[in-house]
């Protein structure tokens, strides 16, 4: 029999059929149509929340990187002596030979003369002395003389850091740079972390296909026994089976130090899943290959719990969102055409050893656990078969 | 019994009782149509519901067009809910590796026929996910094979595979049970 002939018989056959179904619908069709109204109302709020929520996280996001980068160019604390207006000041040529600047010791033991006029520089407490003024008096024998004093003095307050062979000029800038040890020690406002991250273990699973053993009867299946009419009746010819492999992310993160020991962290995550499925059905078998690819927002908290000059140890948590950017399956070498995933969030802990093998650049590994929330959606993937993850982060972090 | 026309003309007047007329008026025939996409009677009872909904909801955007008109249009709006419903809960494969089957001998006349409908409805519900809506689609849709490749994602080879496939599942499946029935 031809394929048209065989499906006018099929259609034709069941074109009269109706099946009553096994309660009344109607009531429950009634109660749907009059929330349903309310039911559009709130999806629109909720729609609205998200979309804000999105917004928000990209905001934090380019504000972050816009402080990190200004930040970057603008640093404060830097050495005086890299201020090239200070430098400028002090090796003018136009400074007249009769008054040097009075901090030049040298200068001060052979000219004694008033203070310099231009004093671009912010010196700390230790060096502040008199407040610039602009109406200097005429030195005299006896000021000049209290002046000698005054300076002679605070140059022996200067501290032991100064180097001996440092010139004149850069005495002054030389006092104010901290040392190595402080500057290990020193809690840095903004890290920049690149990481990588892998899930531990795969998963696999393989369901038998079921059917009630009441409809026995339907399929031609002998089954006599009624006390057993309810138990499930294996499908032996038909199989499926499916296997996850752990996820893996790359990233770059970007933490601002919100307190000595807390800091707050965001940035984007790319995450990598593969999952394949076989079924088997009469003497057919199909194999299928899904790969999704999310991007991520994280939001953490670090506490620092320890630390001592190059090593860091500290404890880690928080929340991660993540959009499915990209949603492929492939069967039997042909590629499917599937819907992307719904948002997937999640949340995780963990505790993070960090060794600083320069001063502003450590490598980091962060052992930890994160569970992902059901989003609803039906593609499965190994954040519903298995939702509770291990895994190992590891990475470069930048103190900034 | 009061023709479409006149039930339609209640249901845009705003006559409560005439909702309640149009679904059990076209309830089986919505049960049958979810009962061949859907093999859970729970899941096919949720997708008649849903249609119901949309279709009592959107009635005022149908447009009459003769005496079966409304049956036809209520028959639509199930299958396409039950589709989407399959789409949304299963995982359909589908194959273009395997070659074309060669056409079924002559005996399969009398199968079809000597199988109930309801037998034969649940049959096509156990059929996998992506025979099933081949299937649907090509017998009782009257989609073409380019038409179901676009609405499925697949190509129109695989398509017409798909439909072998299932008719070669149904066959073996129909005479399995007329074997029984006939020991019996």
């Amino acid at each position: 029999m031809k394929q048209e002939e065989w499906s006018q018989r099929l259609e034709q056959q069941l074109s009269g059929h109706e099946e009553q179904p096994s309660h009344d619908l109607w009531a429950t069709i009634e109660t749907r149509m009059a929330e349903q109204a309310a039911t559009a109302r709130h999806a629109r709020r909720v729609v609205l929340w998200r979309r804000w929520a999105a917004v928000a996280a990209v905001a934090i996001l380019v504000l972050g990187g816009a402080f990190v980068w200004e930040r970057g160019g603008n640093k404060s604390g830097e050495p005086l002596a890299e201020r090239p207006s200070a430098m400028a000041d002090i090796h003018s040529d136009e400074v007249p030979i009769g008054n040097p600047p009075a901090e030049t010791p040298k200068l001060v033991t052979a000219h004694i003369v008033p203070k310099a006029e231009t004093v671009h520089w912010q010196p700390t407490a230790e060096m502040r002395e008199e407040p610039v003024q602009e109406n200097r008096e005429e030195p005299t024998a006896t000021n000049l003389e209290e002046r000698q004093d005054t300076h002679l003095q605070q140059e022996s307050h200067k501290t032991a850091a100064t180097p001996k062979d440092a010139s004149p000029a850069q005495s002054a800038s030389v006092t104010a740079r901290p040392t190595l040890t402080t500057r290990l020690c020193r809690p840095h406002l903004t890290r920049l972390s690149l990481l990588a991250s892998a899930g531990l273990g795969r998963y696999s699973n393989q369901n038998p296909v079921l059917m009630s053993g009441s409809r026995a009867d339907a399929f031609a299946i002998p089954y006599q026994n009624d006390a057993l009419s309810a138990e499930p009746i294996f499908l032996t010819g038909y199989k499926e089976k499916q296997r996850h492999e752990a996820p893996i992310e790359i990233g770059l993160t970007v933490s601002r130090q919100l307190t000595e020991k807390l800091s707050l962290s965001t940035g984007i995550v790319y995450s990598y899943l593969r999952s394949s499925f076989s079924t088997v059905s009469l003497d057919l078998q199909t194999e299928s290959r899904q790969r999704l690819h999310y991007l991520g927002i994280p939001l953490n908290l670090q506490l620092q719990l320890w630390h001592d000059n190059r090593l860091w140890v500290y404890a880690a948590a928080g929340v991660r969102a993540d959009w499915n950017l990209k949603a492929s399956l492939t069967t039997n070498g042909v590629d499917q055409t599937i819907g992307r995933d719904r948002w997937q969030w999640s949340v995780g802990g963990s505790v993070g050893v960090e060794y600083d093998f320069l001063p502003r650049l450590g490598l980091y590994a962060e052992p930890g656990l994160r569970y992902y929330f059901d989003n609803g959606s039906n593609v499965i993937n190994s954040y519903k078969e298995h939702p509770t993850y291990p895994s190992l982060q590891m990475g470069l972090r930048v103190r900034m | 019994m009061e023709t479409e026309h006149q039930l339609l003309k209640a249901l845009n007047d705003g006559d409560r009782q005439a909702g309640r007329r149009f679904y059990e008026r076209f309830v089986g025939r919505a049960m049958s149509i979810a009962l061949r996409y859907v093999p859970s009677r729970e899941a096919a009872e949720d997708v008649v519901q849903d249609s119901f909904v949309r279709m009592l909801t959107s009635i005022g955007q149908f447009q009459y067009r003769g005496e079966g008109s409304l049956k036809a249009w209520a028959s639509q709006i199930v299958a396409n809910r039950a589709f989407d419903y399959v789409k949304e809960h299963e995982r359909m494969t589908t194959t273009d590796q395997l070659p074309d089957l060669a056409e079924e001998p002559l005996e399969e006349d009398a199968v079809v026929e000597n199988v109930p409908p309801d037998v034969l409805t649940r049959m096509i519900a156990q059929l996998p996910a992506g025979y099933r809506m081949v299937l649907n689609l090509y017998v009782f849709e009257h989609y073409s094979h380019s038409q179901i490749a676009s609405r499925l994602g697949i190509k129109e080879k695989s398509s017409a595979s798909q439909l072998a496939r299932a008719r070669k599942m149904l066959r073996t499946m129909m005479n399995e049970y007329l074997k029984q029935q006939q020991s019996t």
